[in-house]
């Protein structure tokens, strides 16, 4: 089973804790296996191609932010060297590559979040407690592609009626101005009329009522109830502090080898799945 | 029911110092950004549930609605000119005509969908926050905007400078977990282009679609009945 085949729910459990972490235990070690994880599954969910501008764009991301935080925090005791006469401090050097890590893990999760909890899901997880606003979600959803196509009527109409022919940037302001107000009236009347539809045939008289088939089972509790485990360990283990760094003024690090490996197995699994989903794909294919 | 209500409320209020005291106890180096985090998000989640609770009744569900389709929809019509985007200026328009609570559901609507276009991220519930307090302050003051052209031309400055200001204000504390002066002035310094045309495109499409929309919802009063 893929991450994606699990209920929704396991699913964000499993983000919310490992995004929870990431974010906030400030360390060296947590950045690292968090960035890995995620890349190592987006890596398995992606094109190479992909993966590598991926792989380019967040080593450059990581290494500016590294580079730059000594220019603006000058604590820490071992210079370096100096720029303007203030302090360029390795703690500080330090400080910028861990938040580098993080900030790149945290980006990473989002997007494996948005490859396996897609809207469909959102809504199922947040349509119950709050049926209006996924209502409005749902209908914006549908209202763009309908946008896209009378925006392009409008535009072809107004094209044909040979006005603002000229190609300079002010002409076309004026012309995109022009269709999007028609746009903006078109809209609003499509959406009144549905209002006054949705009123007729009797919205908001009794609750909503929700058509979805995903069903909890066994695989997904014990999955949950392992999630919430290891991430009420590694908790635990932040408030002992012994998945803590210090930077300033020295460089303190207190890394536990249990709470450490902990959260790098829980950050691994979206793979290790896909990974064994893949073998068995290949295994069944060379069977027959 | 007000009993109830009260109970609820104080239960509301009393989360939101055991969340910065949790943040305090597990997160010692992050606390600042797992408390923002976690304030702006339970901010949004209680105006959404609020808003859950509230009757009502579809054509504000459907106006909401359509005007976010159009706020995220004009990010890509005039994406030719970038940075330059009617976004909030929808926001303002609609709370303008449709009172405070739609201003700031569009404006959190809009963050949040035009989101799953251009990527979501730990900014997400920030941009809802403050856009969403776009709408509402809009929403507060609408009276004075519609009569007065300065004092609209005024807001449109000020929340798109605002704008900008409080989202390299959250970049700042994310990054370094306290506040560094001269860190955030080169943040707010590398984005002053983009503050600037945030600005100024506000204004822009205040002025410009402020008069139209005017049109748009008298006209939907008079046929459909908005305000009922």
């Amino acid at each position: 089973m893929r991450l994606s085949a699990f209920h929704p729910l396991t699913a964000l459990v499993y983000f919310a804790a490992v995004l929870a972490v990431t974010m906030f235990c400030f360390s060296p070690a947590v950045g690292i296996c968090s960035a890995v994880g995620a890349f190592l599954f987006c890596a398995v969910t992606q094109s190479c191609r992909q993966t590598a501008s991926d792989l380019a764009f967040y080593s450059f991301l990581t290494a500016v932010l590294t580079v730059t935080n000594p220019l603006f925090s000058h604590k820490g005791v071992t210079p370096l060297f100096f720029v303007n006469g203030k302090a360029y401090t390795k703690e500080a050097l330090f400080y910028g590559l861990t938040a580098g890590l993080s900030l790149t893990a945290v980006i990473m999760w989002c997007k494996a979040l948005g490859k396996v909890l897609t809207r469909e899901k959102l809504l199922y997880i947040f349509g119950r407690k709050t049926p209006k606003a996924a209502l409005v979600i749902t209908m914006t959803m549908g209202f763009i592609p309908k946008l896209k196509r009378l925006h392009r009527q409008l535009l072809d109409a107004l094209n044909c009626s040979g006005a603002n022919i000229s190609d300079s940037r002010f002409d076309r302001l004026k012309k995109d101005c022009t269709v999007f107000t028609a746009l903006c009236a078109g809209t609003l009347e499509r959406g009144a009329d549905t209002a006054a539809s949705m009123k007729a045939r009797g919205y908001g008289i009794q609750k909503r009522s929700f058509a979805h088939s995903f069903k909890f089972r066994a695989w997904d509790g014990i999955f949950v109830a392992t999630f919430s485990v290891i991430f009420a360990l590694v908790l635990i283990f932040s408030a002992k502090g012994e998945l803590s760094a210090a930077f300033y003024p020295v460089i303190k690090l207190e890394n536990s080898v249990f709470p450490v490996g902990m959260f790098a197995l829980l950050c691994a699994f979206p793979f290790i799945l896909e990974v064994k989903e893949s073998i068995k794909w290949k295994y069944c294919l060379a069977k027959m | 029911m007000s009993s109830k209500k009260l109970v609820s409320g104080l239960i509301y209020l009393l989360v939101i110092p055991l969340v910065c005291f949790g943040g305090i106890m597990f997160f010692r180096e992050r606390f600042y950004s797992f408390v923002t985090a976690a304030l702006a998000i339970l901010t949004v989640a209680g105006y959404f549930l609020h808003f859950e609770k509230k009757h009502s009744d579809s054509t504000q569900l459907v106006i909401i609605a359509a005007m976010t389709a159009l706020s995220v929809f004009g990010r890509i019509v005039f994406s030719f000119l970038p940075g330059f985007k009617p976004c909030t200026a929808i926001v303002i328009i609609t709370a303008l005509y449709m009172g405070r609570e739609s201003g700031f559901m569009t404006g959190a609507m809009t963050a949040l969908i035009s989101n799953f276009y251009f990527g979501q991220g730990a900014w997400t519930p920030f941009q809802m926050l403050v856009w969403g307090l776009t709408g509402y302050f809009a929403g507060m003051l609408a009276d004075k905007l519609i009569k007065s052209k300065p004092f609209l031309v005024t807001f449109g400055i000020i929340s798109g400078t605002a704008f900008s200001l409080i989202m390299d204000l959250w970049s700042c504390l994310w990054a370094d977990n306290a506040f560094i002066l001269s860190r955030y002035l080169a943040l707010v310094g590398s984005s002053a282009f983009f503050t600037l045309i945030y600005a100024v495109s506000n204004v822009f499409f205040l002025l410009v679609l402020s008069k139209p929309f005017g049109r748009i919802f008298k006209r939907l009063d008079k046929k459909y009945g908005l305000k009922n």
